[in-house]
């Protein structure tokens, strides 16, 4: 019964994503496998591009997945699409047509970031990305593929 | 019960603000966030927003209830439903949480999957929250009904989307006032480029005239995207386009300026976007103008807008961030206070907190008000001091005293952040400008501000 509770409790919010290049992701076959970065942001919103870029950069050297979501709607596809293939991000980008995910991550203000474990339990939320923050992130997902080596030193 | 109690998935998301004026002692309180309960193929989310001040007596609560039963093919929509249909250009009722403009119907929908493609279905009243500045007002609290079927579907790297949505007004004296709008969206994705056409058509009875009615709209985009850069073309053709507000066609101008609101409209925008080693270069122009204006050298009567920037972002090898953007703007009866508004401006924003937890954003705005001319200066610091708090400092300069802003020439506020479990609180204390604010297409006059503010945002 615990277990039961525990598992609908921690659900992880993403199931099957269609990014901005129209490809599907089933995140259940994700998130098992790395932590996963969820961030919403905006194309207004300079702080989430910043800690966007950030992210980036850090996802060439740390092992874990990220989904950026959109809050600028079906109006401005067009203008993302050419914005992020101009900051040639190395993730997935979808848009959150009717916030619907801004409502169910509980976002009211951007920018706002999520990190999940394997498990699909949410370990930190971040309300921007400073070096302290970034700091964190780091040891964070260290301590998470750390962990996962030590119990299943196969899984990379 | 219990057992059933723990079986539900409960989410509870909550911004509230608190504001109080120094010099008049008035006060005003927000909240807004949703509620969500979920238990297998069903969930109850239920948006609110509680607001208490000396404008909006008594205070408003407001609630807006959605039960959504979700199947493996269709999905149920019954109370306050949002949607976007051909980008904006026949439909847009969404939040705008920047603008803190709350878009819903009141009705039911149906959405779910066809053979190639998928199928929209609605019959809704509209229903409108949004912030001028002071109190939140109700803007579309009518009994018109709103009824509509979209269908898209897609193949290889074509899609399409066609849409045809219709008006009653119940609150007109006459019953045959109506509007209809329809309209498609035709794309095309290939490796190199794609394009995207947007068509619309309006018919209608005029509700007050009872004249017979009609519009057009038009938004094009071609994206270039060879392997290295590519470059982004946008062109709109807006004749009275606008449907009573509930669309809000897409603008192709950076600036989030739609001069005459899809009545008048006609412009477009070329953004070029280029990678460098360690960051990247984008150079956009765009205008806007009137439909009866030949071009903006010589302006008749219309309202137009134009724009031109080149923004480069790129990081130092100790990390530091460092984005530079000098521009150009020209506003042709954007505001009533001028004819003429001209501004060349240069913006920086830098992130030092790789080596020092300082960032700074700074802008240097000159403007030409028709004969009048001055200048303005922006500094924003903000100090992190781990990554639980933060202190910001904002200031404003003017160096000359105009009218719309009450004569006043200086503008300084301090803030302090605090991030806590799930959300954060902030205290900010000082003086705000005001002014024009534009975002998604609409502009509205923002009231200047002096006291303090505390904001609480949380979700469990």
């Amino acid at each position: 019964m615990n277990t039961l509770f525990l598992t609908i409790l921690l659900a992880f919010p993403l199931k099957k994503v269609t990014t901005i290049d129209q490809k599907r992701i089933d995140m259940d076959t994700i998130y098992t496998q790395k932590p996963v970065y969820i961030s919403f942001w905006a194309l207004w919103c300079s702080q989430c591009i910043k800690e966007l870029d950030k992210i980036n950069m850090l996802k060439d050297s740390l092992d874990f997945f990220v989904i950026a979501i959109n809050e600028d709607g079906n109006r401005k596809k067009a203008r993302v699409a050419s914005f992020i293939r101009g900051k040639k991000w190395n993730f997935h980008v979808m848009i959150d047509e009717r916030q619907k995910y801004m409502r169910e991550f509980g976002v009211l203000a951007l920018p706002s970031s999520f990190l999940y474990n394997r498990e699909g339990k949410l370990i930190k939320k971040f309300t921007g990305f400073s070096q302290s923050a970034e700091d964190k992130f780091i040891k964070i997902l260290d301590s998470l593929n750390a962990h996962v080596d030590t119990i299943s030193p196969s899984t990379n | 019960m219990w057992i059933l109690f723990l079986l539900l998935q409960i989410n509870l998301n909550n911004h509230s603000e608190y504001w109080l004026a120094q010099d008049s002692l008035s006060e005003h309180f927000e909240s807004y966030g949703s509620i969500i309960i979920k238990h297998g193929n069903f969930s109850l989310t239920t948006d609110y927003l509680v607001e208490d001040n000396l404008y909006s007596t008594p205070s408003k609560y407001r609630v807006f209830p959605t039960l959504v039963a979700t199947s493996k093919n269709f999905e149920l929509h019954v109370g306050y439903i949002q949607k976007t249909a051909i980008s904006g250009l026949l439909l847009n009722q969404t939040n705008d949480i920047q603008f803190k403009r709350f878009r819903y119907f009141k009705g039911l929908s149906i959405s779910g999957e066809i053979p190639g493609g998928a199928i929209y279905l609605f019959t809704a009243r509209p229903r409108d929250f949004i912030f001028d500045g002071i109190s939140y007002t109700s803007s579309q609290d009518t009994e018109d009904i709103l009824r509509g079927i979209l269908v898209s579907g897609e193949k290889n790297s074509l899609h399409a989307e066609a849409g045809y949505i219709r008006l009653n007004r119940r609150n007109m004296p006459a019953s045959y006032a109506f509007s209809e709008i329809m309209g498609t969206e035709l794309g095309l994705d290939r490796n190199k480029y794609s394009i995207t056409l947007d068509l619309a058509l309006k018919r209608g009875v005029n509700c007050i005239t009872y004249e017979r009615e009609k519009g057009y709209g038009m938004f094009t985009t071609l994206e270039i995207m060879p392997s290295s850069w590519n470059m982004l073309l946008q062109f709109a053709y807006y004749d009275s386009i606008d449907f009573d507000r509930y669309n809000l066609p897409p603008v192709p101008l950076k600036t989030e300026i739609l001069p005459s609101s899809g009545m008048r409209d006609r412009g477009g925008s070329i953004t070029f976007y280029y990678p460098l080693s360690g960051g990247n270069l984008e150079i956009g122009a765009g205008e806007l103008l009137d439909l009866t204006d030949n071009n903006l050298l010589s302006p008749s009567s219309g309202k137009a807008f134009q724009e031109a920037y080149i923004k480069t972002d790129f990081y130092t090898k100790k990390g530091v961030s460092i984005s530079l953007q000098p521009g150009y703007e020209r506003r042709l009866r954007i505001e009533p206070e001028y004819t003429t508004l001209k501004n060349f401006y240069l913006q920086s924003d830098i992130d030092l907190s790789s080596i020092f937890p300082v960032e700074m954003f700074s802008k240097l705005d000159k403007f030409k008000e028709d004969s009048i001319s001055y200048n303005r200066f922006t500094l924003n610091t903000t100090l992190y001091l781990s990554d639980k708090i933060n202190i910001q400092l904002l200031s404003e300069y003017a160096t000359r005293k105009i009218a719309r802003y009450d004569f006043e020439q200086f503008w300084p506020s301090l803030g302090i952040s605090f991030n806590i479990e799930g959300g954060y609180v902030s205290i900010f204390y000082g003086k705000q400008r005001g002014g024009l604010v534009c975002s998604g297409g609409m502009c509205r006059i923002t009231p200047k501000f002096n006291g303090l503010k505390l904001i609480f945002e949380k979700s469990i």
